[in-house]
């Protein structure tokens, strides 16, 4: 019988992952993919998440 | 909002450039500022950086669509995630002098300068963070001035490792002085 995925693993499951390498990838900046995923994830802070170092 | 720049990007012609959490998060909420800065960069084949504990920092939330468009960015605009990890035993004569000149740095920060001492001559870093990525060991290539909306002034720099400072610092550790103020040259 198969057993059950636990939530924690279907959890990861929905989570993107990336890849830490030596390798460098030089891919052209694309300014529209930018503005697009830029303005995402400002969407997505939290109040506290703009609390950063103001020296 | 206005972007003032202090000198040309040319300098980072082939060049990495590592991002803090900070000057991410400045990305992100300046975006329309940083835009031409960041199209200079791409024509120079400049390598927008940055390393596993940075990741880490930009991309802590708690739900799952905010982890992930997070991430989708980390994608869109950087081009190496060095494991600096990795090599952290090659810096322990960085780490004991730092830890003299600033001691109370975040680890993240103290693998940053791990970052531009390993790329030294080639890697370069973006900061907000003037206080814990000064010029006591590093030279300051070049300032932007942000100015929004809400008359909020930013100051971002783009910071090199300098060896002399870096020798100096050490030699004063090696003669047992407690006290450095400066290294200038």
């Amino acid at each position: 019988m198969k057993s059950a995925k636990r939530p924690s693993e279907i959890l990861k499951e929905k989570l993107e992952k990336i890849e830490y390498s030596e390798k460098i990838n030089k891919k052209k900046f694309d300014i529209h993919e930018f503005e697009k995923i830029a303005k995402q994830v400002r969407e997505t802070f939290k109040d506290e998440d703009f609390q950063i170092c103001k020296c | 909002m206005k972007i003032f720049k202090s000198a040309s990007v040319d300098f980072l012609n082939d060049k990495i450039l590592f991002l803090d959490n900070n000057s991410l998060i400045a990305i992100i909420n300046n975006e329309q500022v940083f835009k031409p800065f960041l199209k200079d960069l791409d024509d120079c084949r400049c390598v927008l950086a940055t390393i596993p504990s940075v990741v880490f920092e930009f991309t802590r939330t708690d739900n799952v669509d905010g982890y992930n468009k997070r991430k989708r960015f980390i994608k869109s605009i950087i081009g190496l995630i060095f494991p600096i990890e990795k090599y952290i035993d090659k810096f322990s004569d960085l780490i004991l002098i730092l830890q003299r000149i600033k001691g109370n740095i975040s680890y993240s920060d103290f693998l940053l300068y791990c970052c531009i001492y390993n790329f030294l001559g080639n890697g370069f870093l973006l900061t907000e963070n003037h206080h814990d990525f000064s010029t006591a060991l590093l030279n300051r290539k070049l300032l932007f001035t942000t100015d929004d909306e809400k008359e909020t002034i930013r100051n971002i720099a783009i910071y090199e490792f300098d060896r002399s400072k870096y020798d100096k610092a050490a030699e004063n550790i090696l003669h047992g002085n407690k006290i450095i103020k400066s290294f200038d040259k």
